[in-house]
């Protein structure tokens, strides 16, 4: 029963306006009267007996009722429930019966069929009841392109045939400025620049669009657009995500991800890597990183948990993924029985589960007295999730090398003159009078050797004035006796000079919350574990620390001999390198030291210890690694874990999808099973990749059921388009982008997304694409585009997860470890939404407000919800006033204070926000913002200077802050406007 | 057959239904049409259901959520057999190839109750010393002591007790709740969860996909309230900008969204601004809210508060009644401490201390203001702790523990159910998690099993796919 009352209280809200809607929507309220037709099988039939009969007399034989199976024609008409051509069958007098004994669907089943479905049934039974076989589980077959005029694109003329058929008009091309910001915000998530807009809007011919398309396609913004994506299809994630949910070592697959869509990685390439790109001859680290996938389920450190029970839990996990992500199926269901709706069985289920039997993993990853885990002895809950490899990362020696730049920027502003340099220099020539450019001064026993012997109560030498400076300690020791330890402390005077970082090579790593603790400034432990031979640590302070201000006494305690000690003069840019430098540059020299500006050092500080973060530029990433003795691969009778009765399976794909195909002689494999997916015989694979492709830039896949390619989901409404995108696709190589390319290329692409009074009535969802659709933006891209309109989106790609701000004692609630949340810095602070750490137990809840998933469980769809902490989140989240913020900043860099009108200012913010000018309505309520704000800071500044400081982002300072507070409450308006996080 | 349907006037939804259910085959101007005679505005959201399936006993919930999983034995099921065979080895009989958490791999031994029982009101239910202010409402209470759940570890369990299934996605009952029947607070949100740590041993993580919507939209998810900073997130104005500044701010918003939601004919536009009036009276009812100035120190004193807004369960407890009092559907409060592996004689107590006033102030409260008639009170754990002993503590159990429950529709005075004579296994009158949901849906007037909602194919349900049956025993 439909029920639109309900529907009008959902719309309740709003009532005012739905009328004034109405009022436009010229539509006739009634349907036009439809000729009579025949039912189609998977159209009109199919949905009714999959929803209301298959349960029972379906596929899952566990739970078929008197043996009756009506999805398969055959059964059906063997056991008299269908008589073609006639309405004599059990089918027909079952449904039709008035005894509730004998009613079906039973009345306890709360399925009873409509008047309009059973006459369906009839109709259909009486055309002699033709089944068809599901759509998607057919061959995909390229099917001829209808003709049409010259210059048409293949999608617009099946498009068009059906629009034609269906008398649907078509709306006419967006205008150019909604097209280009269409566009952008589709293939980059990030809004197209003022100059963009104006150049297309200036000439919007075919070819230009054409090649502003391409060169987003070709841009990092589109790849980083398309893993967000396929972030969500795969539920990648910084956290484990049960109980503690500690944070796992992922990072670097999510910018493998990034960058497959950046080089247009095949996407069978793009399949194999992840399913089993340890498995390739000669495994690189990039695909190696790739695998990580298969470690993207929801894992557990719990004490107590039974490893039996969460490996169950695993091996259904991945099935579930590899269900949802690849072949947009319902597989999950088939856990337990086999499924109600479609031909997948248990067995098909366990039998991808033993696809992953190979896989080294744990099922509670901590080795506990009750559940001992050997291989994990002396893991705690800080730390990562074995089995882990080390790779090098493109952003972090990115990073690594912009720092370094920096620092070196910075010496051209020391001028010659600077008293404080010239002091330094006096000292620094003194360092080099005595040393030359010669190695650092060693510090001798009292018997005038190199090597020391620590003592346990620490060993005291004194620094011989001659020093003169000390900007670091190296350590080495010639054959350490395993396990050493050594610490250092430097005193001058009482006070202890603390090191700030510490470098050593070998030694042994400590870790915290999932991550490997940076340096060994604390204690620098070496075990059996490390390489044998010589060993060598740098000890840098903070600040240059000079011997003529009192005498500098180092104490070193540890548990091995011949340890040689040498003071380091001077301070490295790169402190992370393991070599005594030598900064030949005095400004540098002075720069490093500390005794210049204090803004300058800290700036250096930063840059320094951003450096280490870098940790050299190599990075540790959990990776899927076979063992040589698989698991065994059981059926659980009902999932159920503890149950052993189940048949033995080993790896196979589901037979009924890629029937005629003989499977492989080789044992089954990961990389077996991912060819299966991206053979051109899997009938699903393709035609589920190309919908969710068309959905992402139609708002609706061309089967809305894009999560769902089953007999419960709903048949395409242009099949052949479907199918001839899918064949394109494999045709192309499986090639991604040109697929996207085709689509965006389009004319129902380009078309506005202004339904025409004909559209209301006849596709008010807008199935056929005879328009385009709005389309809310996802939860990343509503604060991309905000940062980037204020012009302060730091457009880094890739590396470690940042944490702009979040309410304090979010994550209270979390537990083994405690969590503290440390807010980043600089222009991290203003990164791309897909890198804020993913904590799946606790999404950022700006995030969070706007759908974005907590990537515990794949997820195909999102959400798009509208509420009210979606207006909360853009009125006050920081991020969002600080957007505000940048946004009038950026405005005065145009128009300079003093300068223009409050007009002139409006149009510039509106050009900037949306690409056109305000219209009378916004002019007038932006400049009652401006009035009231003014008048309201003008009685008490206080909130309005308030306003300015939320978040990190600095005011200009050349503004009148009333003005600046009052400006920045018009770039609010803006920011929350619908049409703002909306693309039409 | 009623088929729920929660589609807007937008196909763009995630949560997908077919074509024929669906709203799609109605034109969207009929839609429109039919919608300008403008219908009375009810306080709230609505809800889904068009009708109820019975009659309405209750029209609130609130969960006294005591996570961890606090002991039965300790607590609600006296058992004196166990008593006797305290530091003996537990009879294997009982536990033979029965799941175990931290007792996995070690020799089991019984531990007996370390804290007294006595009787308390006409109905003499035996609650144990440690709840003393809870045992004043005896003869309110239906103390069900033949529970039992699936999951033995905290994080799945919480999960299966909140959605009655392990799998992520799945809608907790709030969300069920506030979906099927809306919401009755304008300005409030109508599914309220309120944590707190506690201060002994034995604290357990709670996660945000406990009272998630799932597959439902999110406007249907629990809303938690922070006691640090913003008691719901972003609901400050920034640098405390004048309210009458912010509201000018929304109206214009507002007035330029409709400008446009007539020009696009976007009808998520127009929901938008009803959103943002929404949000705009929740900046006013939040702070008015938790400001619990007006609140007598007579009143913080029943409750155990200290500083009122702490967030501490007790003053949790005190917020949630003022919650309930505005007509808020659903409000879950956690307290964290009940998870005793180890050294449970200490924390128990400090544990039952930091909640025991607190929920019997509550029922005080509620009763006083004639509200206890109309609402459901439920106390418990994820699951409950073994009859063996884990050291100085108990492990999780998920074949026995006990919850209470009070308020409207409920018989005060019960005793439902009943364990073995060492307390392992429910044996008379078990009630499963699903049993539990159908009762508390039942109260509400909703049939469980006609109440569900198309998720990937599947009519998706509070309930699950297995039977379940409403716990008729403890009903009034």
């Amino acid at each position: 029963m439909r029920n639109s009352g309900l529907t009008l209280r959902l719309l309740a809200g709003c009532m005012p306006l739905i009328t004034t809607i109405a009022a436009l929507a010229v539509a006739p309220p009634k349907q036009a009267p439809q000729k009579p037709r025949i039912p189609l099988y998977n159209r009109d039939v199919r949905p009714i007996l999959s929803d209301t009969c298959f349960p029972c007399h379906g596929p899952d034989s566990a739970k078929r009722k008197s043996g009756l199976r009506l999805d398969i024609q055959d059964e059906a008409i063997r056991q008299k429930a269908i008589v073609p051509g006639t309405l004599k069958g059990s089918v027909w007098n079952r449904i039709t019966q008035t005894s509730q004994d004998l009613l079906m669907p039973p009345p306890g089943a709360h399925k009873p069929l409509s008047k309009a479905q059973k006459e369906t049934i009839k109709a259909w039974l009486l055309a002699g009841a033709k089944y068809e076989p599901h759509w998607a589980y057919t061959p995909v077959v390229k099917p001829a392109v209808p003709s049409s005029t010259a210059g048409t694109t293949p999608i617009d003329a099946f498009l068009n045939q059906r629009h034609k058929q269906l008398g649907l008009l078509q709306a006419p091309e967006a205008d150019p400025v909604t097209l280009i910001r269409r566009v952008s915000l589709d293939l980059t998530g990030l809004p197209p620049t003022t100059d963009d807009i104006k150049a297309y809007a200036a000439n919007p011919k075919k070819k230009v669009y054409a090649s502003y398309v391409d060169r987003l396609l070709s841009s990092d913004a589109h790849a980083e657009r398309m893993s967000v994506w396929w972030l969500d299809q795969v539920r990648y994630a910084d956290t484990v995500g049960f109980h503690g949910d500690q944070n796992h070592n992922a990072w670097p697959y999510r910018d493998w991800v990034i960058n497959a869509f950046k080089v247009n990685m095949p996407y069978t390439t793009f399949v194999r890597d992840q399913l089993a790109g340890d498995l390739i001859p000669n495994a690189s680290d990039a695909s190696r990183t790739a695998t990580c996938f298969n470690r993207l389920n929801m894992v557990t450190r719990e004490g107590g948990a039974q490893p039996g029970e969460y490996l169950a839990k695993y091996a259904a996990d991945r099935v579930r993924t590899v269900g949802s992500a690849f072949l947009g199926s319902t597989i999950a269901c088939a856990e337990c029985h086999d499924h109600k709706y479609d031909p997948f069985t248990a067995k098909d289920f366990y039998s991808i589960a033993a696809y992953f039997a190979d896989m080294r993993q744990w099922g509670v990853y901590a080795d506990y007295s009750y559940t001992p885990e050997p291989e994990l002895r002396g893991i705690n809950n800080d730390s990562p999730f074995p089995p882990e490899i080390v790779v090098s990362s493109k952003a972090l020696a990115n990073r690594i090398e912009e720092e370094v730049a920096g620092i070196k920027a910075l010496t051209a502003d020391v001028a010659d003159s600077d008293p404080r340099y010239m002091a330094y220099l006096s000292k620094y020539s003194q360092y080099r009078d005595l040393n030359g450019d010669t190695a650092p001064l060693t510090l001798q026993t009292p018997e005038g050797t190199d090597w020391h012997t620590p003592e346990k109560a620490g060993l005291v030498i004194d620094v011989p004035r001659s020093a003169v400076m000390i900007a670091g300690i190296e350590v080495t020791i010639r054959q350490p006796q395993v396990p050493a330890t050594i610490n250092l402390t430097l005193k001058q005077g009482n006070i202890t000079l603390p090191f700030w970082h510490g470098i050593g090579e070998p030694h042994t790593p400590t870790t915290q919350n999932g991550f490997e603790r940076i340096g060994i400034q604390s204690g620098w432990r070496i075990t059996s574990k490390a390489p044998r031979g010589e060993a060598k640590a740098i000890y840098w302070l903070p600040r240059t620390a000079f011997t003529n201000a009192g005498p500098l006494k180092l104490t070193l305690s540890g548990t091995t001999s011949d340890v040689r000690i040498r003071v380091l003069p001077v301070h490295a840019i790169n402190p992370d390198v393991l070599e005594a430098p030598l900064e030949r540059d005095p400004k540098a020299a002075f720069l490093l030291s500390g005794a210049g500006l204090e803004k300058v050092s800290d700036d250096i500080s930063t840059r320094q210890r951003s450096i280490v973060q870098c940790r050299g530029g190599r990075t540790p990433v959990m990776v899927t690694e076979g063992t040589t003795k698989p698991r065994q691969a059981r059926i659980l009778a009902r999932g159920n874990w503890m149950d052993t009765s189940g048949a033995l399976v080993g790896p196979a794909t589901p037979a009924f999808l890629t029937s005629g195909v003989s499977p492989s002689a080789q044992p089954a494999s990961r990389l077996e099973l991912a060819s299966w997916i991206t053979s051109r015989n899997n009938p699903l694979t393709a035609r589920v990749l190309v919908n969710r492709f068309w959905r992402l830039f139609f708002g609706t896949g061309i089967s809305v059921s894009v999560e769902d390619f089953g007999a419960q989901g709903e048949a395409p409404t242009n099949p052949a388009l479907l199918d001839w995108l899918a064949s394109s696709l494999m045709d192309n190589g499986w090639n991604m982008r040109s697929v996207m390319r085709e689509i965006v290329l389009s004319d129902a692409y380009k078309r506005s997304s202004k339904p025409l009074p004909v559209h209301l009535v006849k596709d008010p969802q807008n199935r056929y694409f005879a328009r385009q659709s709005p389309r809310r933006l996802d939860a990343e891209f509503i604060r991309d585009n905000a940062l980037a309109i204020a012009g302060i989106l730091d457009s880094h790609v890739g590396g470690p997860p940042v944490k702009p701000f979040q309410p304090i004692g979010y994550y209270a609630n979390l537990q083994f470890p405690d969590r503290d949340y440390t807010v980043s810095t600089r222009g991290d602070q203003y990164r791309r939404g897909l890198y804020t750490h993913w904590q799946r137990t606790f999404l950022h809840p700006g995030l969070a407000a706007f759908d974005a998933p907590s990537r515990e469980e794949a997820c195909p769809v999102r959400n798009e919800a509208n509420t009210p902490q979606q207006a909360l989140t853009l009125l006050n989240d920081p991020v969002y006033v600080e957007a505000a913020r940048g946004l009038a900043n950026l405005m005065y860099t145009s128009i300079k204070p003093g300068t223009g009108s409050d007009n002139a200012r409006l149009d510039w913010l509106m050009q900037r926000v949306r690409g056109a000018s305000p219209s009378g309505t916004e002019r007038n309520q932006l400049k009652t913002i401006l009035a009231e704000s003014r008048k309201s800071y003008t009685i008490n500044q206080i909130p309005g200077r308030d306003m300015l400081r939320t978040g990190s982002l600095p005011s200009r300072l050349d503004v009148d802050p009333i003005e600046l507070a009052a400006y920045t409450n018009v770039c609010r308006v803006l920011l929350n406007l619908h049409e703002t996080i909306t693309r039409y | 057959m009623m088929d729920i349907n929660i589609h807007a006037a937008t196909a763009r939804r995630a949560f997908l239904q077919r074509s024929a259910f669906s709203i799609g085959s109605i034109a969207f101007g009929q839609l429109l049409a039919d919608a300008a005679p403008p219908a009375p505005i009810r306080a709230g959201m609505p809800g889904a259901l068009p009708v109820l399936h019975k009659p309405q006993r209750i029209k609130r919930i609130i969960h006294l959520c005591m996570a961890g999983g606090p002991s039965q034995l300790e607590t609600f099921d006296w058992k004196p057999e166990l008593k006797k065979l305290h530091g003996q080895p537990f009879p294997s009989s009982f536990t033979n190839g029965q799941q175990l958490a931290q007792l996995q791999n070690t020799p089991l031994l019984a531990r007996g109750p370390f804290t007294e029982f006595t009787r308390h009101g006409k109905s003499g239910i035996e609650i144990s010393s440690l709840l003393p202010n809870i045992a004043r409402h005896a003869d309110k209470l239906a103390v069900i002591r033949s529970m039992v759940t699936e999951q033995i570890n905290h994080d799945p369990a919480h999960a299966f007790f909140n959605s009655g299934s392990i799998l992520k996605g799945r809608p907790s009952m709030g969300s069920w709740l506030l979906y099927g029947l809306g919401s009755e607070s304008r300005d409030l949100p109508g599914f309220v969860v309120l944590a707190s740590q506690g201060s002994s041993d034995g604290v357990q993580p709670v996660s945000a996909r406990q009272w998630s919507a799932g597959f439902l939209p999110t406007r249907y998810q629990g809303v938690p309230f922070q006691a640090k900073g913003d008691a719901v997130h972003y609901v400050a104005s920034p640098g405390g900008n004048p309210r009458n500044l912010e509201e000018k701010l929304v109206q214009s918003i507002n007035a330029i969204n409709r400008e446009r939601a007539v020009q696009t004919l976007d009808p998520e536009a127009a929901t938008r601004i009803a959103q943002y009036e929404m949000a705009f009276r929740m900046q006013l009812s939040v702070p008015e809210l938790t400001d619990m100035k007006d609140e007598t120190p007579e009143t913080l004193q029943r409750y155990g508060v200290k500083r009122a807004g702490d967030g501490t369960f007790a003053s949790n407890c005190l917020l949630a009644r003022r919650l309930l009092e505005r007509g808020v559907r659903c409000v879950q409060v956690y307290h964290r401490a009940w998870d005793h592996h180890r050294n449970m004689e200490v924390a128990m107590p400090i544990a039952a201390r930091e909640t025991d006033a607190a929920c019997a102030a509550l029922l005080d409260d509620l009763e006083q203001r004639g509200m206890l008639d109309s609402t459901l009170v439920v106390w418990g754990g994820e699951f409950g702790r073994t009859p063996m002993g884990q050291g100085t503590g108990r492990d999780h159990h998920i074949n026995a523990f006990s919850i209470w429950m009070a308020g409207g529709g409920i018989k005060g005075g019960t005793v439902y159910g009943a364990t073995d004579e060492l307390g392992y296994r429910s044996v008379q009158d078990v009630v499963t998690v699903h049993d539990l949901h159908a009762t508390v849906l039942h109260l509400f007037g909703i049939d469980h099993e006609r109440f569900s909602v198309k998720f990937q194919g599947l009519d998706a349900r509070l309930t699950g796919v297995e039977p379940a049956k409403v716990v008729r025993g403890v009903l009034a």
